[in-house]
């Protein structure tokens, strides 16, 4: 049957959620709360006696693309050959940024832990602070892990396992970062950046521009990225 | 988390984009909503990507998943398939599909066909532990049972706006009577244990009512939206909610 109105979908630009119709009134415009998959960053300054001397909550800003090449990733294995695609086997291999990452590559997962003292993965501080851009592979200006001039020591980065609440599921990565250079440092950006063990590749797959803070000499700087979900 | 109360810029989120085809393929409903409800398997899923394995540290354990016989477990711990010969050295631990293929092409293989995008007549809310459609149509061609065709799945580009991939799958009423559709989810099959998780579920409302042989083709995008760009235009004739966007069939 013929529907009563004629309606355009745009897939495209707007990921679908613009609809349009041939008759209407004036563009209305919505702000709405959108659900999904959602980034607080919790950051604490510490004095040597674990004195809280800032604490702060600020949104998460970016998703990167790699984050999503993740995820397509460990969604869309097979290689079964009964798991084959109008005869073709699908997803034997994705691309992931300019690495070919074939389905066995996810045996190990994609570690965004990492151990005190390594600075290559897990959640990482910057100076650095140009926009954000989808495709960034690491942070413009990453503190290493040390001791001295613009160095801090990286603790160990973990995950805390999921937790619900009558709406949210949640995971929590944290790491805190001692600083013992000898004077100030100010972060700007911070980062989540995985260890695709079987690639031995490192992915930056979260970037974030933050209100500068500065972490005084002795102090300590922790980080909680909170990835949330709700219904 | 209830202290995280502010308008968050940045996530990723769904969206399903319908559209109820008559047989010949000729267009009477299109409906765009949210796909907002991610449950708690989803979560443990990226934790248990995130932490992985390692042959040297002794990693904690990972949070159990739900699977959709309602039984607790280990997303990559597996053990060998039912009816398989077992993974080999090499395969994956941390893996999911919800790129399901034809229903008929996976019970010639001998492969369950409930999982992927899937369609359901139950309407109650989602909540956070959901781990199943309420009351899903299993693959079928008689009244109570959907024709799952297979589906197809973008690789995740940056548009210019959003990071984002897309997974299509057009199910088809082949029964004689009109079946309800209300819920819509993605289930994603463990590709060593074949245990099949519930990751996302939504209601649609209204309902969607698929005549005898109609053809419902669902398109989930999922996207991230890396700047404060959740406001939204929709230009709409009627009362400026989704239910406007309805035709009648």
């Amino acid at each position: 049957m013929i529907p009563e109105t004629e309606y355009t979908v745009r897939q495209g630009k707007h990921v679908g959620s613009e609809v349009s119709v041939t008759v209407g009134e004036p563009i209305k415009k919505y702000q709405t709360e959108l659900k999904g998959i959602r980034l607080y960053i919790n950051l604490k300054v510490k004095d040597s006696n674990e004195n809280i001397i800032e604490e702060r909550v600020e949104q998460g800003n970016s998703f990167l693309l790699n984050f999503m090449r993740m995820l397509y990733a460990v969604l869309t294995v097979s290689s079964y050959n009964d798991f084959v695609h109008k005869g073709v086997v699908r997803s034997e291999s994705t691309d992931f940024l300019g690495d070919t990452v074939t389905v066995q590559y996810t045996v190990d997962g994609f570690h965004a832990w990492a151990p005190k003292e390594v600075d290559t993965h897990g959640i990482v501080v910057g100076t650095g602070e140009t926009m954000v851009t989808p495709d960034d592979q690491e942070l413009e200006a990453q503190i290493a892990n040390g001791i001295g001039a613009g160095k801090m020591v990286y603790l160990f980065s973990d995950i805390v396992p999921t937790a619900v609440t009558a709406t949210e599921a949640y995971i929590i990565l944290r790491r805190s970062f001692i600083n013992h250079s000898g004077g100030s440092i100010t972060v700007k950006e911070l980062g989540v950046i995985v260890w695709v063990v079987g690639t031995d590749k490192y992915k930056l797959i979260i970037r974030d521009l933050i209100s500068p803070i500065t972490v005084n000499n002795d102090y300590t700087l922790d980080v909680q990225y909170v990835i949330v979900v709700t219904v | 988390m209830s202290n995280h109360n502010m308008n968050n810029s940045s996530l990723i989120t769904g969206y399903i984009v319908y559209t109820l085809k008559t047989p010949d393929g000729k267009d009477i409903l299109r409906g765009v909503k949210h796909f907002d409800s991610f449950v708690r398997n989803f979560m443990v899923m990226i934790e248990s990507v995130l932490l992985g394995q390692h042959s040297r540290f002794t990693l904690p354990p990972y949070s159990n998943a739900t699977d959709v016989t309602g039984s607790s477990v280990q997303l990559g711990r597996p053990s060998p398939p039912s009816g398989s010969s077992g993974g080999s050295s090499g395969d994956p631990y941390f893996g999911w599909s919800i790129v399901a293929d034809a229903g008929d092409r996976l019970e010639f293989f001998g492969l369950p066909t409930d999982w992927g995008i899937l369609v359901g007549s139950g309407d109650s809310p989602t909540t956070i532990n959901f781990w199943k459609l309420e009351s899903p149509y299993p693959h079928g061609r008689t009244v109570g049972r959907m024709n799952y065709m297979s589906s197809n799945i973008t690789e995740p580009v940056f548009d210019g706006s959003y990071v984002r991939f897309d997974i299509k799958r057009i199910i088809i009423n082949e029964s004689d009577a009109t079946q309800i559709v209300r819920e819509v989810g993605l289930v994603g099959l463990e590709y060593r244990t074949r245990n099949k998780f519930l990751f996302a579920r939504d209601v649609i409302t209204p309902p969607i009512s698929m005549p005898p042989k109609s053809m419902l083709e669902i398109t989930i995008v999922l996207a991230g939206l890396l700047a404060p760009l959740n406001i939204f235009f929709r230009r709409d004739a009627g009362v400026g909610t989704d239910s406007s966007i309805r035709s009648i069939i």
